[in-house]
């Protein structure tokens, strides 16, 4: 048996097995759950290469699996990078209990991970643009609900997503080129240039960022913050591998430069247009845009510290959004809305809440104390050793961001009213609580999670100029 | 027939297809014109890939051609886009001049891509530009699935030349039918509740 089978289509089965199940949500979050924990677990237990005996029958476990002429291949190192993509998913769902979704968001959940697993694993890996489409694809019932009108944004992500894919495929073919030593320098620019341009649109680097914020106000917060971070993980993965297999990429000074700038950019353009912000889930998708500006600076940094601090971003940005997504959902279920006009004082009814979801901001801003501050300290420190200038600017940014969420919690605490409002759950009070705490005790005792986290994805290709 | 001026017949064929994409606004034929496309592009690429396998592309185009179509007819008229430049001397004009850059550029590329013939260049470049063109110019979920569907038959009437794998093949089939299965989803889904 290919042991790829098993990570590509056992959530694919799940998940067209679950569309059959017209509503029961509830169920489906834990049997979504449950399978991605699972498959993690096996992921990490059991052997790629092997022969497996269980009682008289004996199984021989092949790491390839051969599909027209080539390879998708789970190697040692990919292992991690998978776990990875299944427990995000998992922790996703598990959310699901505590908010209201669309019915198909566990299928199509289940759909999308095992697109960006497969995406890991193709060989030739940049035939991953292709799967990684496919997973965009899924991801469109998603943010398109039904019975509601189509908005702008997700039209903007199904074309900006769209249009990296033929940047990136024929860069593809340019680098065996450039691979094979033949290539002159007017090659090397033409394939960095598309390749730039493919993840630009990829990642939504400005100019090509518009369709974040419009999706973030336009969608619910859970199934748009699940869409976020889903893509910006396996394209920042898959991005990183590819720097780190093209010798003349991952030696490139001035590719780094452009990293750093185009990072820093990110987060200032994100912090920025956060302070201004009078929406709380376009504030949500402008954190998003800079959290991806901070990857890109900490890949930037082109050493082995740099990859460390680049993988252990994940886990303070999964966490922090993942309890913003809920409690923005929470509000918007108990408002109606997240412009601040009409979340005014809502700090005052549902203070828990509210306590929440400045948690998770603040995490992402990285404040002391909370789970993204030893990552974010750890990346400034490294920038600035590099240059002060490189830390200067996403310093300010941060600060843009922090502004925007002090901005929030002043129109949320507005007002006179000093009654508590009932409407909220206890399931949403326990997994906002465990969230919540979840970001304490990481930013507290940083050592007692994150250098799991870093065996865990020591996989991640090393960067070095 | 002379090859050269097969090949010329069939840019033209592409250039009036994509041309009626973006200036007609009448879905009927806009899909019609979509598959017409799909015939230049089996075309092409069959001089580069077994006649079997460039057929996939024209099956793979009318089927997404079909799906778009059924989905249409299932549908109450299209509201009128107000916002966007609907005027057809305002669309020609942008799309004449997609036409010149095209074949300003072709030359450029084709010093690129020394493994792909000019046509070919031209051919695939058209259809980019002109799908480009019709995105930029609309937000209606048909009209930008047509619009990217003509984008990618652009991009993988070049790819074609460069790469022939049946992973590829097989997967831009799948991103193909995608786009047309998840652009109908688009065209039908906020209208779908009421039929629950």
């Amino acid at each position: 048996m290919s042991a790829p089978i098993l990570w590509i289509f056992a959530p694919l089965a799940a998940g067209l097995a679950m569309l059959s199940i017209p509503r029961r949500t509830h169920l489906k979050a834990v049997l979504g759950t449950g399978i991605l924990v699972l498959l993690a677990w096996a992921t990490w237990i059991l052997p790629t290469v092997d022969t497996v005996s269980i009682g008289s029958l004996s199984i021989g476990i092949s790491d390839t699996l051969n599909i027209l002429g080539r390879k998708f291949i789970l190697s040692a190192g990919d292992r991690g990078l998978v776990i990875l993509i299944d427990l995000i998913t998992a922790f996703w769902f598990t959310g699901t209990l505590a908010v209201k979704v669309n019915r198909m968001f566990i299928p199509l959940g289940l759909g999308i991970v095992s697109a960006e697993v497969a995406a890991l694993m193709v060989d030739p890996f940049l035939y991953a643009a292709l799967l990684i489409e496919l997973a965009v694809l899924i991801a469109i019932p998603i943010l398109a609900p039904m019975g509601k009108p189509i908005g702008r944004g997700v039209i903007r992500f199904l074309i900006f997503q769209t249009l990296a894919l033929p940047f990136i495929l024929f860069t593809g073919w340019m680098l065996t080129g450039v691979e094979a030593g033949t290539a002159d320098p007017a090659l090397i620019l033409r394939a960095g240039t598309l390749l730039g341009l493919g993840f630009a649109f990829l990642l939504a680097i400005f100019p090509f960022h518009t369709w974040i914020p419009l999706v973030a106000e336009e969608n619910h917060p859970y199934e748009a913050g699940f869409v976020f971070m889903m893509q910006s993980t396996v394209v920042l993965l898959f991005g990183v591998n590819l720097m780190s297999r093209y010798s003349w990429l991952n030696s490139s000074a001035d590719v780094y430069a452009i990293l750093r700038l185009v990072g820093a950019l990110m987060v200032v353009i994100g912090g920025l247009s956060a302070a201004f912000e009078n929406h709380l889930g376009r504030m949500m998708g402008y954190a998003v845009i800079a959290e991806t500006g901070f990857s890109l600076l900490a890949a930037s940094l082109g050493t082995q510290s740099g990859t460390e601090i680049f993988s252990l971003l994940f886990l303070p940005r999964v966490l922090g959004f993942g309890v913003w997504a809920i409690t923005l959902s929470i509000l918007r279920s108990l408002v109606g809305s997240l412009h601040f006009s009409t979340i005014q004082g809502a700090g005052r009814k549902y203070p828990l809440v509210v306590v929440g979801l400045v948690l998770a901001q603040l995490s992402i801003v990285g404040l002391p104390l909370l789970a993204g501050f030893p990552v974010k300290l750890a990346l400034f420190e490294a920038l600035a050793s590099q240059s002060s200038q490189a830390a200067l600017w996403p310093l300010l940014g941060s600060a843009f961001l922090l502004t925007g969420v002090l901005h929030s919690l002043g129109v949320l605490t507005i007002g006179k009213q000093r009654k508590f409002a009932a409407g909220v759950s206890r399931m949403q009070y326990l997994l906002l609580g465990a969230g919540g705490l979840a970001l304490l005790v990481i930013g507290i005792q940083p050592q007692t999670v994150y250098p799991a986290l870093n065996i865990l994805l020591s996989s991640i290709g090393q960067l070095a100029h | 027939m002379n090859a050269t001026l097969q090949a010329y017949l069939v840019i033209a064929l592409l250039a009036l297809s994509s041309l009626v994409i973006v200036i007609n606004l009448d879905w009927r034929v806009n899909i019609f014109a979509l598959a017409a496309q799909y015939v230049g592009v089996f075309l092409l690429v069959a001089g580069e890939w077994p006649t079997g396998m460039a057929l996939t592309k024209l099956a793979v185009g009318w089927m997404a051609a079909a799906v778009l179509m059924i989905t249409r007819i299932a549908q109450k008229e299209e509201p009128r886009e107000t916002s966007w430049p609907s005027g057809r001397v305002f669309r020609l004009l942008a799309a004449g001049l997609v036409l010149l850059t095209v074949w300003s550029a072709s030359a450029v590329v084709a010093e690129w891509l020394p493994n792909l013939a000019l046509f070919q260049i031209q051919a695939g470049l058209i259809l980019i530009g002109m799908g480009l063109l019709q995105l930029g110019l609309t937000a209606q979920p048909l009209r930008v699935t047509i619009g990217l569907l003509t984008l990618m038959a652009g991009f993988e009437i070049i790819y074609a030349a460069v790469e022939i794998s049946l992973l590829v093949a097989g997967l831009l089939a799948g991103v193909n039918l995608g786009l047309a299965f998840f652009g109908a989803y688009l065209i039908t889904a906020p209208s779908q509740e009421e039929h629950q």
